[in-house]
């Protein structure tokens, strides 16, 4: 008795759900459309606020010509600059002046290596000259000393 | 005193001379007259844009057969206007004189959208504390559009040594929203030729 009853609601509740799915739709609407609506609640106002508005999406014309001023204002920007290039440069060069002084080749008083690799700056600290001709050394005493 | 006489009048002479060059002249034209300066987009490629697509959007026939079908005005939302061309142009200078010739003529009916739909909205949502009961207007009762106007600019560009042939094309299209229908499509075609 329970179960019929039971069947008999679910069976008249399903019956009301779909006769309200039924009427909702108008003719030949799409039952799908409830779907794409929920899509485009989701993010409507990135959509509907531009509206009334220019998108610009402008493209570069072929125009040697124009091409030609935009090059010549690119230079007068350029050269306009280059004072306050100037400027930041000798400002830094005050900042560090030990580095200046390293890279001065006047203040060299000759500490530094003054073969090839000892200028080469690739090399660096390493001295294969200098390490060479002690080994040399080495070998030229120890067999003076053994014979 | 022949010589003192013929310097004070070189002065004189210079000081004209750099005051009048210098000087910026303004006058005030009509905004219907044709002033073309760069030979870019200018007022009155948009005043010519807007008169032709006022025209023609409000001699067509989408009006009458909506009329005729509900028995109402459409109602209208200017939708984005995509500015495709190699200039920037804003399309609201047209579009503006457009939606006011739909207004005064009384063809169709306008709402707003965009930004501006969402400062109302803001508005009527501050009202709903602020505002004595009697004069709340109420959410849910806006006007929902028939039309959709939407368009894009183009542009073509042939350069060679020191002249140049710039073509533009403004395209207007209005879809019925239901339908996604295009009920009417206008244009304004606008072809310069330019010497340096």
């Amino acid at each position: 008795m329970k179960i019929s009853i039971v069947t008999l609601f679910s069976f008249l509740s399903f019956c009301v759900v779909s006769a309200q799915n039924f009427q909702e739709l108008e003719e030949d609407q799409n039952p799908n459309y409830k779907i794409v609506m929920a899509k485009y609640k989701e993010y409507p106002e990135e959509l509907t606020l531009l509206e009334g508005t220019t998108a610009q999406e402008t493209y570069k014309a072929i125009d040697p010509l124009e091409e030609k001023r935009e090059l010549q204002s690119q230079r007068r920007q350029f050269r306009a600059q280059r004072p306050y290039w100037r400027h930041q440069r000798r400002m830094e060069r005050i900042k560090n002046t030990r580095y200046y002084e390293n890279n001065n080749r006047f203040f060299d008083y000759g500490y530094h290596n003054n073969n090839f690799i000892g200028r080469n700056p690739r090399f660096g600290n390493y001295n294969y000259l200098g390490l060479g001709g002690s080994i040399l050394g080495l070998g030229l005493l120890s067999s003076c000393i053994f014979d | 005193m022949k010589k003192s006489i013929f310097i004070l009048g070189g002065a004189l002479l210079c000081l004209s001379m750099t005051t009048t060059s210098c000087s910026r002249k303004i006058t005030r034209i009509a905004t219907d007259t044709t002033v073309d300066i760069s030979g870019r987009w200018n007022d009155t490629d948009s005043r010519l844009a807007a008169e032709e697509l006022s025209e023609e959007i409000l001699t067509g026939n989408w009006i009458t057969d909506f009329v005729q079908k509900s028995g109402k005005k459409p109602v209208l939302i200017v939708g984005l206007v995509r500015n495709k061309s190699h200039e920037h142009i804003e399309s609201e200078t047209f579009i503006k004189d457009i939606e006011k010739a739909l207004i005064q003529r009384q063809k169709a009916r306008v709402v707003q959208g965009g930004k501006m739909r969402e400062e109302m909205r803001a508005e009527r949502s501050d009202q709903q504390d602020n505002s004595s009961i009697s004069t709340i207007k109420k959410f849910g009762l806006e006007t929902g559009a028939d039309y959709m106007l939407q368009g894009n600019i183009n542009s073509i560009v042939d350069a060679h040594k020191k002249q140049k042939v710039v073509y533009y094309q403004i395209d207007l299209e209005l879809t019925h929203l239901q339908t996604n229908e295009k009920v009417w499509i206008g244009d304004k075609k606008i072809k310069k030729l330019v010497k340096n």
